[in-house]
């Protein structure tokens, strides 16, 4: 009765749009790994096993991609989570100006990589850009940001938590505002102080959103393609490459069937990271009910 | 008394930090209308003559056409991930056979996969397909259709299987199921997905960037690009440019918040 009702058959063209351009190209497509693609030898491909993955495993720019990568996530992860919760719990008192201020935080969240890059090259600007301006002020020397992996990775850094503070702390406040009210007026009878209400009540049941947060904030951050381009476009040399700029530097460099050996590799990894950020993250949770 | 001022504290630190997201958004608008020597000091002082010509500028250099190429792109890409999506969750939420929910977890995991670039692009030359925007639009829904099949199913969970059934038995089945009881109370979620998906698509570079070869087929983001490379020096025409892409998200924001956060936010909340 239900498979008539609901028939397959209204599903079947956006399964076969989902199956043939993303699932296709993810799993089957990573074949081309294993061959000789190359910009000089694109028919006729043959297989020539794992050289190129061997290749590309014991390559210093896939390392240093990796790291940046790792960076990139974590970094942001840790100190975007931590600034979302610290803003949205002052937010979540009630004062006049809360909606304008909301407003404000989250406007980076809107805007398009490019202009949040450009933004960051211009305030890391060696000779004029801002963040110069007050090392100079404070008696320290500029510091010419884009010309070292370290000061280049930070930079980069710094534009990710400016871009993605905004949605932390929106998610961390729907996630206060949905807890009833009851439970504080319980609280406060009891005569809880605020930081037992907010470490005994409030973080527990904030916490499944706030880890739902951290898993998309590490991957889209493993992910990172479009601030590295703009800002570096991995440089100088390829100091400051991330996984997804690697992929790109590999096949303008005509090298496609390593480039897809560095994808496939990426895509490992990111599976293994999120489920093991998964399974961590249960065990955390049980630990913070009981 | 001290209560007043315990409770202003906070919301004056608030307003202090919000300097961060105003002073860089302020120097990119005021830095529009700079000349070009004023421009390159990337400040917040105010221009001595307002230069509206910048704009004009950056629009005669093909500003219409990759304006064009973005409509039509985010246009086509927002309405087929809307109804594949939409189309995807109805099945898999009211069968709710095992096939499905392995179907369901395959689509969520598209969220973690990154994009197969060269893979994709492969198989895009195959069926002929690329350098096309057809292409384009294809690859970037099939990129979208994760997370937003994702906030349709849970939020169709919250619709209750007895007003399908109360139609069932007056005979109807399918698509008309679809399109007379469904379809109408999904329109919440279908708004902020269209919110959503706009501004992804509209904002959208890492795609766009291997399957667009030719310029005149360019969205507003990759001619943004080039233009930086060819004019670095040129802070003031960035900036115009830079304004003139975020216009539209801006305006949504401004007008679709309570949407365009909602479609943002739920696929985190709900999960």
């Amino acid at each position: 009765m239900r498979n008539k009702i609901y028939s397959v058959r209204i599903m079947w063209i956006p399964a076969l749009i989902f199956i043939v351009f993303s699932i296709v190209p993810s799993t089957v497509g990573y074949i081309y790994a294993f061959t000789n693609w190359s910009a000089s030898h694109t028919e006729h491909l043959k297989f020539i096993g794992l050289k190129n993955i061997i290749q590309v495993l014991s390559d210093d720019r896939l390392i240093t991609a990796f790291t940046n990568s790792v960076l990139y996530a974590f970094g942001k992860t840790v100190i975007v989570t931590v600034l979302g919760l610290l803003l949205a719990y002052f937010l979540n008192r009630k004062f006049r100006s809360q909606t304008a201020l909301r407003t404000i935080y989250f406007m980076p969240s809107i805007l398009a990589s490019i202009v949040v890059g450009l933004i960051f090259s211009a305030l890391f600007q060696t000779r004029h850009g801002t963040i110069n301006g007050v090392l100079r002020l404070l008696g320290g020397k500029g510091v010419d940001w884009f010309g070292g992996r370290w000061t280049g990775v930070s930079a980069i850094i710094c534009a990710e938590i400016w871009a993605s503070t905004g949605y932390a702390i929106l998610i961390t406040l729907s996630a206060m505002q949905s807890i009833p009210s009851d439970y504080f007026e319980a609280a406060l009878i009891d005569g809880a102080r605020e930081r037992q209400v907010f470490t005994k009540i409030v973080l527990p049941l904030i916490f499944p959103t706030i880890n739902v947060n951290i898993v998309f904030n590490i991957v889209y951050g493993l992910k990172l393609f479009d601030l590295v381009k703009f800002m570096t476009d991995g440089g100088p040399g390829f100091a400051t490459e991330s996984m997804g700029t690697l992929i790109l530097r590999e096949m303008s460099a005509g090298r496609f069937a390593q480039a897809v050996s560095v994808n496939l590799v990426f895509s490992v990894i990111l599976l293994i990271i999120s489920l093991l950020y998964q399974h961590f993250s249960s065990r955390a949770e049980d630990a913070l009910y009981k | 008394m001290k209560r007043t001022g315990k409770k202003l504290i906070p919301e004056v630190v608030l307003w202090l930090l919000s300097i961060f997201i105003i002073y860089p958004l302020l120097m990119i608008l005021l830095t529009s209308f700079k000349s070009k020597g004023e421009a390159s000091y990337l400040n917040i002082n105010l221009p001595t003559i307002y230069h509206f010509e910048n704009y004009k500028k950056v629009i005669e250099k093909g500003f219409f056409r990759s304006l064009g190429n973005s409509i039509m792109v985010t246009a086509a890409c927002m309405l087929l991930t809307i109804a594949c999506a939409s189309l995807l969750g109805f099945i898999i939420v009211r069968r709710d056979t095992r096939g499905c929910r392995i179907f369901y977890r395959i689509i969520t995991l598209g969220i973690i996969a990154p994009f197969a670039a060269l893979p994709t692009i492969r198989i895009l030359k195959i069926m002929s397909l690329y350098g096309t925007r057809v292409g384009l639009c294809l690859v970037t829904t099939a990129l979208n259709i994760p997370y937003t099949t994702m906030i349709i199913s849970s939020y169709l969970k919250s619709i209750p299987r007895e007003l399908d059934e109360a139609a069932v038995i007056d005979g109807t089945s399918g698509m008309t199921l679809f399109r007379r009881i469904i379809f109408p109370l999904l329109k919440p979620v279908l708004a902020a997905g269209l919110v959503v998906n706009f501004m992804w698509t509209w904002n959208a570079v890492e795609v766009p960037v291997y399957l667009l070869n030719s310029s005149y087929k360019w969205t507003l983001p990759l001619s943004i690009y080039n233009f930086v490379g060819q004019y670095s020096s040129y802070w003031n025409l960035v900036c115009a440019d830079i304004v003139l892409l975020s216009i539209p998200v801006i305006l949504l924001y401004v007008f679709c918040q309570k949407l365009m956060i909602g479609g943002m936010i739920s696929g985190a909340v709900k999960a």
